[in-house]
């Protein structure tokens, strides 16, 4: 049978089925947003093995830790099963503050830096989805949501600044990575389907960019975001003459970022080393951190001819099955 | 825009920017794809949801698809409605989306034929089903369909003979 075979009352018969229900825009962008949050939420257990490599943590550690965490967590807490249950609690939820307390400990059980600035941006990253699981229930996020996750990530740039030189640099791509991607997720909310969110996603936004533009302003000068943090924290930085960071920047060694950003040592005298160690913005920070939205694509939604680009091709039709 | 493979290369590396495109792209046709088949919107929506997470584990499990994103799409999708009927058979319901201007008699009919047509599609195998509704419903062509049912595209004529003599068994000569 041919194709212009069909019955006509056969075609008139599957020509009703086409009258497919209008789809729900909100249900719709329902929808996109869990995805988008089910997207950077297994993207974090790639990632994870990926600063296992970087700081060659070993998997019995790993181990360990969690099973530390998991014993002492149902010690304080009366039981695995509640801190557990509570993993997924929301802000609303009873079982929240559980969960607060459940990353706190943790960090405290947590002894190896890198781990600690993983466990600290994924917490961060957890207000983030947080913030979006409320938003599709049409529930203003907390400010308390924006502040923890700020803290989080100050507190992941702080112990960035105390890992070898070296390695700063990695981890602060690191870093920077996940941010851009909590502001992508965020920027994906804010569609006016709830009026009364956007402040806050605003907020929280804003927060991301700005520590968005601490990290490029490590990545520009690593050895001055060193610097700086373990001059606020006063933690002295490792320099031969163990001046006090609070010294002029003639007292700093070679390392001292000023004189690898700075064209010419002349142009630069008698400048403290906070100026020094932090470049010119540029505003290239801001821009790297804010993607903005992706743009619906097909509005008409009429399938093309071939269900790929590609339909030359043969050779990998068994890319994958579902 | 970015191609198609450009897109899965990057929802490779979980660019969530590329995955967004994904979905706009993609949902809208597998809704429609869905809710022509369930005669449910709600229903569709969760299989629009489940198919896309669907792809998401894939990808993180290395074994999502490498390229013919669509129809590897639409594949996970009829699966899951075929899942769906198996466990709920589809049944009449209203459409409340209907123009104001059809009279319940009407939407009712309608209603009832569409009803009584899924009912004959899902008497079918999969793979004809498949054939059918992809080609009569969503309008690709025997190439696409070939791509989306990893067959050759004589395989996919020879299905689609066998479905539409079944469904006019079915549908006019029981009628």
């Amino acid at each position: 049978m041919k194709d212009n075979e069909l019955d006509p009352r056969l075609a008139e018969l599957l020509n009703e089925l086409k009258s497919a229900p209008e789809r729900n825009s909100r249900a719709a962008l329902r929808g996109k947003n869990k995805f988008l949050a089910e997207a950077v939420s297994l993207s974090e257990s790639r990632r994870h093995s990926g600063w296992k490599i970087i700081f060659h943590l070993k998997e019995k550690f790993a181990m360990n830790l969690i099973v530390s965490v998991l014993v002492i967590a149902g010690l304080l807490f009366g039981g695995g099963a509640t801190v557990s249950a509570a993993q997924d609690a929301l802000p609303t939820d009873a079982l929240y503050p559980i969960k607060l307390l459940s990353e706190d400990a943790q960090l405290w059980l947590n002894g190896d830096p890198a781990a600690e600035i993983e466990l600290l941006l994924q917490q961060a990253q957890t207000r983030t989805q947080e913030m979006a699981a409320l938003e599709e229930k049409g529930v203003i996020p907390p400010q308390a949501l924006t502040t923890r996750a700020q803290e989080r990530i100050h507190q992941a740039l702080e112990v960035a600044a105390t890992l070898e030189e070296t390695k700063v640099a990695d981890t602060l791509l690191q870093i920077r990575d996940r941010l851009q991607t909590q502001d992508r997720l965020l920027s994906q909310l804010q569609d006016g389907t709830c009026a009364g969110c956007e402040p806050a996603l605003d907020q929280t936004r804003d927060m991301l960019r700005e520590q968005l533009r601490l990290v490029e302003d490590g990545l520009a000068d690593p050895a001055g975001f060193i610097y700086r943090h373990r001059n606020q924290n006063g933690i002295p930085t490792p320099e031969p003459t163990e001046a006090p960071v609070t010294e002029e920047p003639t007292a700093v060694p070679t390392e001292e970022p000023a004189a690898a950003i700075e064209p010419t040592a002349a142009e630069v005298p008698a400048v403290t080393p906070q100026a020094s160690c932090t470049p010119a913005l540029d505003g290239t920070g801001l821009q790297n951190g804010n993607m903005g939205s992706s743009q619906q694509q097909n509005g008409n939604g009429e399938p093309p001819a071939e269900p790929g680009n590609n339909g030359a091709g043969n050779g990998q039709q068994n890319g994958g099955k579902p | 825009m970015l191609s198609e493979q450009e897109l899965l290369t990057q929802a490779g590396q979980f660019d969530t920017r590329a995955l967004a495109e994904i979905y706009d792209l993609y949902s809208p046709r597998l809704y429609r794809y869905a809710a022509r088949l369930l005669g449910d919107d709600n229903a569709a929506e969760d299989c629009v949801a489940e198919t896309f997470s669907r792809f998401l584990k894939a990808l993180r499990s290395g074994k999502g698809p490498r390229d013919y994103l669509q129809a590897y799409l639409f594949r996970a999708a009829h699966n899951l409605i075929v899942d769906h009927y198996r466990r709920q058979p589809v049944t009449e319901e209203l459409d409340d989306n209907l123009p104001e201007s059809e009279t319940v008699e009407e939407t009712a009919a309608l209603n009832l034929s569409q009803s009584r047509v899924r009912e004959a599609l899902f008497q079918l195998t999969s793979d004809q089903r498949q054939v059918v509704a992809l080609k009569f419903l969503e309008g690709w062509d025997n190439e696409a369909i070939a791509q989306a049912l990893n067959k050759p595209v004589g395989a996919i004529k020879s299905l689609q003979h066998r479905a539409l003599a079944q469904l006019q068994k079915l549908l006019l000569d029981e009628a």
